[in-house]
C-alpha cells in the first residue's frame, strides 16, 4: 500500500470545492440556461414552421433542457449562497493553483495553434517540449527523445498505415518533405 | 458461389501486388503516387465497401495504390467539404453517393458546397427502390394502397432512414405523383434503412421504400410483399413485381448511385484516364461479382451523362425538399 | 414467449430453442483450421496493440484490418475482425484504468472507478478485475445468445420505440447513482450532458441545432471526443499543478498485488447481474456497449454493500462496468446476422465483411448458412480465450506505465488524446471541441461538479429524444403507447422505483456524513 509510504505529492487544493466557488458556479449555470432559453435557441435553432411550437419541434427539448438547468442553477444558488453567508471565511491560497493550471491550459492553447501553423507533426514536437519542460522536466536528452521519437512513431502510424489524413498546415514543413519524389517511393 | 468468390479475390490480390510493384516503373506523368479516395461515411457500410472494391480492383488500370480514407460525419457533408478543399490533381477524389453528392446539399442551403463545387467522372453502379409492405398487410398492390391513403388521410404511416433520405423523398415523389397531399402519409425517422425496414416488421409502419439491396432477404423469405420498383423494366430476380412505370407513375423512377467524383476544375485529362479506368475494371468479371454481392448493379456513366444526372437529381430533390418545407437554411 | 414472437419473425431452420447438435458440430470443423484460429489470435494481438495505445481506436483496428479479410476465406475473415472486436473493448479500458483515457465509449464506466484505483497503487487489482469480469461476461453472453439465438433474434423486434424509450428511461436513473456527494450537481452536469448532445442534426427534421453554420458540427460531438476532453484533460491539468509543485520526478510507482481467485469468485452475482443487463441491451439494435458499461456499473453499485466507494475507487464498480460491456458482443451479434442491423462502428464493419463474402446478413442467412452462425459464434469463445492469455501478458506490462514520472507520462497522454480524437473523424473542429469541453470539465472538478453525469447524460440523451419523438409520432401524439405495452411499463417502473431508491439513498449517505460532521 502506497498510504504507508510518505507520500511525495503534494495536494492540489483545485479539487476541494470552495463556498464562494459553489456561488460562482451557480450563478454561472443561471446565466448559461438562461441564456440559452432566450437567446441561444431562438438563433441557433432552426425550426420548420409546420413543427413550430409542438413537442416534435427541434427547439422543444433544448427549450425544456435550458429551463431544467435554469431552474436547478437557482436552487443551487440559493443553497450555496445560505452556506457561504453562514460561514464565508474559507481562508485557502488557491492563486498560485489556479496560475498553474493556467500555464497547462495556455500551453494546450500554443500546442493547437502550433498544429495549425506547423502541422500535426511538429506542432506535437512543439507541444510536448514545451508541456514535459512546464511540468519540470530539466534533462534535454529526455526531452529531446521524446520530442523526436514519439511525433515520428505517430506520423508513421497515422499517416502511413492507418490512412489519416491530417490537416494542412499554413507552414507544411513535412508536407513538403513528403511530396518530394524520392521520398514517397522510400516510403512506399 | 462462395468458392468462385474467393478465387476472384486471390485473383484481384495478385493483380494488386503486381500493380504496386508494377507502379514506380510506369513512365506516365499521372499517377506517380499513391492516390486517396475519400468516403464520406463509416467504414464497414455499404458506400465504404463499394469504395474498397473499386479501390482493389481499379488499382491495376489506374496504375497506381488507391487508398481508402474514411471521413464519417454531418450526413456526408464532412468528408465531401474536406474533399473539395483538396487541390484538383487527382491525387483526392471522393466515392460519390447521393446521399452526401445530391440530397445533403440539396436540403441544406448551408452544407457548403453543390454539384457545381465538384466534377462527376463516372458512375459505377445503381440500386433501385423498392416498395413494400408486410406480409400480412390488406394492401396487395399500389392501387390499394394509394386508395387508403387518400382515404384515411393522416393514419397511415411510412418507415424512412431519415429526413432527407432517399427512403423519405421516394414515398414523397410517389405522393406528389399520384396526386395525394403531403401530409396523408406519416413519416416516422429511424436511424438507418435497416432498421426502419424493421419498423415496418414490427408493425410501427404501414410501408416502406427502400433500396432492393435492403429489401432481397426480405422479400424472398415471405416477410414483406414488394409493390412497385423504379426500374424501367422489371428486375430479373423479381418479375412478379411491377414497375412504377407500368403502373402508371414514370416518373418514381429514383435510384440510388455510387460512383466517382472529383474536387472542382479537375483536369479534363485526368477525368478521361479515370473514366476509362472504370470502365476497364468494370468489364471485370471480379468487379461484377463483388458488386453484386453488395447488392448493388453496375452501371456505367461517363463524365457527361453522371454530370447531366447529378443536376437532375439536384434539381429535383431540391424542389422537394422547398415543397415539403425541410429546406435547412 | 417464444410462441408469441415467432409470429413475429419465424426461423424456419431451427425447430424450437434448442441448438441443432449437428449444425454446431459442422461449424466446428469451419473453424478447426490452423489458418482460421491463427487469424483470430492475431486479430485479439492487433487488437489489444492498438486497445491499449491511447489515441488508437478500436473503430481504426477493425478498419485498418478490412481491406485484408477481402483476400481471405470467410472464416478466417470474421475470426480475424471478431478478435479485434473483443480485444478492443477490454484494451479501451487499460488505458481507461492506466491514464485516464477511455480507447473506446465502452470503456467510460471504467475510468470511473478504475482510475482512482490505479492511482490508489491498486493497477494490477483494477486490470486483472476488468480482465476476468470481460471474460467471464463475455463467456456467459456468447452462451446466451447461442443457445437462444431464435428468441434473441425475435427480441430486437418485440421492443419498438415506446419498449426501447423505456429501457433508455430506466437506464437515465444511472445518473443518479455516479452522481458522488450532491445529486444536485449530478443533475447539473446531466443537463450539460444532454444539451451538448443536441448539437447538430435534429433526429427527426434533420434541421441543424447550435452549428452555426459550421459544418463540421452537422454530425455533433463525437463521444471519444467528449469522453478524453472530459475525463482525461482535467486530469493532466490537476497533474500537472501537483507535478510543477513537487519539482520532483513522481510516479504512481507501483501495481500492488493481483486478486485472488476466491476475491475474483466471490463478485459472481455482480456477473450475472451485469450480463442480464448487458445481454439485454446488446440484443436491441443500435445501442452499443457503453450503456451496457453504465447499467452494469448501476447494478453493481446498487446491490453492493458499500456503495458509498463506487467513484473513489471501487473493484465492484470495475467489475461491474467490464461485465456489463463485454456482455454485449454475443448478443450484438445476433440482431446484426439475422436483421443486419449494426450495434455499433465494429459490427458494421463485421457485417461489411460478411457482405462482401456473399453471406448477406439478414433473415436468409441462417436458413442458407446456419453452420456459418454456429461458427461465429464459436470464433468468439475462441477469442474470449486469447483475450484471457493476450491480457495476462499485457497486465504484466502496465507497470511500465505507473513508474513513468508524471512530468512525462501526461505530457504524452496529451499528445496521444490529441491524435486520436483528430483521427476519429479526422478533423480540428474534433481537437477543438475536445479541449474545450476538457476546460469545462476542469472548472468542474474545481468545485466537485461530476463528469460521469455529464457522459452519460450525453450517450443516452439522443436515444432518449429519438425514440420518444419516434414513439409519439407512432401514436399520433398520445401518450397511450407507453402504457399499452407490457414492456414498457415495467421498465417505466423500474425506473420510477430506481429513481427512489437513488434519491433515498443520497439522503442516507447525507444523513450518515452530516452526523460524522457533527460527531467530530
Amino acid at each position: 500500500m502506497t498510504s504507508e509510504l510518505p507520500s511525495p505529492m503534494p495536494t492540489v487544493e483545485l479539487e476541494t470545492p470552495t463556498r464562494r466557488g459553489d456561488v460562482v458556479a451557480a450563478v454561472l449555470c443561471l446565466l448559461v440556461g438562461l441564456a440559452g432559453y432566450y437567446l441561444i435557441v431562438p438563433a441557433a435553432v432552426y425550426v420548420p414552421s409546420k413543427v413550430a411550437g409542438t413537442a416534435n419541434s427541434p427547439a422543444f427539448l433544448p427549450n425544456v433542457l435550458f429551463l431544467l438547468l435554469t431552474g436547478l442553477s437557482v436552487i443551487y444558488f440559493i443553497q450555496s449562497l445560505s452556506d457561504y453567508l453562514r460561514q464565508p471565511a474559507q481562508g485557502r491560497a488557491r492563486n498560485m493553483d489556479w496560475v498553474l493550471a493556467g500555464g497547462t491550459a495556455l500551453i494546450c492553447v500554443g500546442y493547437i495553434t502550433a498544429i495549425y501553423i506547423f502541422g500535426m507533426t511538429l506542432g506535437a514536437a512543439l507541444g510536448v517540449t514545451a508541456l514535459t519542460y512546464y511540468f519540470g522536466e530539466r534533462r534535454p536528452w529526455v526531452i529531446g527523445t521524446i520530442a523526436i521519437v514519439l511525433p515520428i512513431l505517430l506520423w508513421y502510424f497515422f499517416e502511413k498505415i492507418a490512412h489519416v489524413l491530417f490537416p494542412t498546415p499554413w507552414l507544411g514543413i513535412m508536407e513538403w518533405l513528403e511530396s518530394s519524389h524520392h521520398f514517397t517511393i522510400w516510403m512506399a | 458461389m462462395r468458392k468462385l468468390l474467393k478465387q476472384e479475390l486471390l485473383g484481384v490480390t495478385v493483380a494488386a501486388i503486381a500493380a504496386i510493384l508494377a507502379a514506380p516503373v510506369s513512365a506516365a506523368d499521372y499517377p506517380d503516387k499513391p492516390i486517396k479516395l475519400v468516403v464520406a461515411s463509416g467504414a464497414g457500410g455499404s458506400t465504404d465497401t463499394a469504395a474498397r472494391i473499386m479501390a482493389i480492383n481499379i488499382q491495376e488500370h489506374i496504375g497506381q495504390p488507391i487508398i481508402v480514407v474514411n471521413k464519417k460525419g454531418g450526413s456526408g457533408g464532412i468528408g465531401i467539404n474536406f474533399a473539395l478543399k483538396a487541390k484538383p490533381d487527382g491525387y483526392l477524389l471522393m466515392e460519390g453517393m447521393i446521399g452526401g453528392h445530391v440530397l445533403f446539399p440539396a436540403m441544406n442551403t448551408s452544407a457548403g458546397y453543390t454539384p457545381d463545387d465538384y466534377t462527376p467522372i463516372a458512375m459505377t453502379q445503381m440500386n433501385p427502390n423498392v416498395l413494400v409492405v408486410k406480409a400480412d398487410s390488406p394492401y396487395k398492390n399500389l392501387k390499394d394502397l394509394l386508395r387508403a391513403i387518400k382515404a384515411n388521410p393522416g393514419k397511415l404511416k411510412f418507415s424512412h432512414a431519415g429526413a432527407g433520405s432517399i427512403h423519405y423523398f421516394g414515398i414523397h415523389l410517389l405522393l406528389k405523383t399520384a396526386g395525394i397531399a403531403n401530409d396523408s402519409a406519416i413519416a416516422i425517422p429511424y436511424k438507418g434503412g435497416s432498421k426502419s425496414m424493421a419498423g415496418l416488421l414490427r408493425g410501427e409502419a404501414n410501408f416502406h421504400q427502400t433500396n432492393l439491396v435492403s429489401a432481397i432477404d426480405f422479400i424472398k423469405s415471405g416477410k414483406v410483399r414488394a409493390l412497385a420498383v423504379t426500374t424501367k423494366e422489371r428486375l430479373k430476380s423479381f418479375p412478379n413485381v411491377p414497375t412504377y412505370a407500368e403502373l402508371g407513375y414514370p416518373n418514381v423512377d429514383i435510384f440510388g448511385w455510387r460512383g466517382v467524383i472529383g474536387p472542382k476544375d479537375l483536369p479534363k485529362a485526368i477525368v478521361d484516364q479515370w473514366a476509362k479506368a472504370v470502365q476497364d475494371t468494370m468489364a471485370r468479371k471480379g468487379w461484377k461479382k463483388m458488386v453484386k454481392a453488395v447488392g448493388d448493379m453496375p452501371r456505367y456513366m461517363g463524365p457527361e451523362e453522371f454530370s447531366k444526372l447529378i443536376a437532375s437529381d439536384f434539381k429535383r430533390y431540391r424542389q422537394m425538399a422547398t415543397d415539403l418545407d425541410i429546406l435547412v437554411q | 414467449m417464444v410462441g408469441i414472437v415467432s409470429s413475429f419473425y419465424d426461423l424456419d431452420g431451427i425447430e424450437g430453442t434448442m441448438i441443432n447438435f449437428d449444425v454446431l458440430l459442422q461449424s466446428l470443423k469451419l473453424i478447426l483450421h490452423w489458418n482460421v484460429i491463427a487469424s483470430c489470435f492475431a486479430g485479439v494481438i492487433w487488437g489489444m496493440f492498438v486497445g491499449v495505445t491511447p489515441g488508437l481506436t478500436g473503430i481504426m483496428a477493425v478498419v485498418i484490418a478490412l481491406p485484408l479479410t477481402f483476400f481471405m476465406d470467410p472464416q478466417s475473415a470474421i475470426a480475424l475482425l471478431l478478435g479485434i472486436y473483443v480485444t478492443a473493448i477490454y484494451g479501451g479500458s487499460v488505458t481507461a484504468i492506466m491514464i485516464a483515457t477511455p480507447g473506446t465509449p465502452n470503456a467510460a464506466a471504467t475510468v470511473i472507478d478504475g482510475y482512482p484505483l490505479a492511482r490508489q497503487g491498486k493497477a494490477r487489482q483494477a486490470l486483472e478485475m476488468a480482465l476476468y469480469a470481460s471474460f467471464t461476461a463475455g463467456i456467459l453472453s456468447t452462451v446466451v445468445a447461442l443457445v437462444i439465438f431464435p428468441i434473441v433474434a425475435t427480441f430486437a423486434l418485440e421492443f419498438g420505440a415506446a419498449e426501447v424509450f423505456a429501457v433508455i428511461v430506466f437506464a437515465i436513473t444511472i445518473i443518479a447513482g455516479v452522481s458522488g456527494d450532491s445529486l444536485l450537481k449530478g443533475l447539473i452536469a446531466a443537463s450539460f450532458g444532454f444539451l451538448v448532445a443536441t448539437i447538430g442534426q435534429d433526429p427527426i427534421h434533420g434541421s441543424s441545432r447550435f452549428t452555426f453554420g459550421v459544418s463540421d458540427f452537422q454530425a455533433g460531438m463525437h463521444i471519444l471526443t467528449l469522453l478524453v476532453g472530459l475525463f482525461t484533460i482535467p486530469e493532466i491539468i490537476v497533474r500537472g499543478v501537483e507535478a510543477y509543485k513537487s519539482r520532483d520526478s513522481v510516479s504512481v510507482g507501483d501495481m500492488g498485488p493481483g486478486i485472488s481467485f476466491r476475491k475474483f469468485l466471490s463478485f459472481w452475482p455482480i456477473y450475472l447481474r451485469s450480463c442480464a443487463g448487458g445481454s439485454l441491451l446488446g440484443a436491441l439494435p443500435g445501442l452499443g456497449g457503453s450503456p451496457a458499461a453504465f447499467l452494469g456499473y448501476f447494478l453493481a453499485q446498487r446491490f453492493s454493500k458499500k456503495p458509498e466507494e463506487f467513484g473513489n475507487g471501487s473493484l465492484e464498480g470495475v467489475a461491474g462496468a467490464e461485465a456489463g460491456n463485454n456482455s454485449v458482443c454475443g448478443p450484438a451479434l445476433v440482431p446484426m446476422m439475422s436483421l443486419g442491423i449494426p450495434g455499433d462502428t465494429t459490427t458494421a464493419v463485421l457485417m461489411g465483411a460478411l457482405v462482401i463474402h456473399g453471406l448477406s446478413p439478414g433473415p436468409m442467412l441462417f436458413e442458407s448458412s446456419p453452420d456459418f452462425v454456429y461458427s461465429v459464434f464459436l470464433l468468439l469463445f475462441v477469442a474470449l480465450i486469447f483475450l484471457l492469455i493476450v491480457g495476462t501478458g499485457v497486465i504484466s506490462m502496465a507497470k511500465w506505465v505507473v513508474r513513468m514520472p508524471t512530468q512525462i507520462l501526461f505530457p504524452v497522454v496529451l499528445i496521444l488524446a490529441t491524435y486520436g480524437t483528430y483521427a476519429v473523424r479526422g478533423t480540428m473542429v474534433d481537437v477543438l471541441a475536445m479541449y474545450g469541453v476538457g476546460f469545462f470539465g476542469f472548472l468542474m472538478r474545481t468545485q466537485k461538479i461530476p463528469a460521469a453525469p455529464f457522459a452519460i447524460a450525453f450517450i443516452l440523451g439522443p436515444l432518449f429524444e429519438n425514440e420518444l419523438r419516434k414513439s409519439l409520432i407512432i401514436s399520433s401524439g398520445s401518450l397511450d403507447i407507453f402504457v399499452n405495452s407490457a414492456i414498457s411499463v415495467s421498465f417505466l417502473a423500474l425506473a420510477a422505483l430506481s429513481a427512489g431508491a437513488s434519491v433515498y439513498l443520497h439522503w442516507r449517505l447525507k444523513g450518515t456524513k452530516a452526523a460524522k460532521i457533527i460527531s467530530d
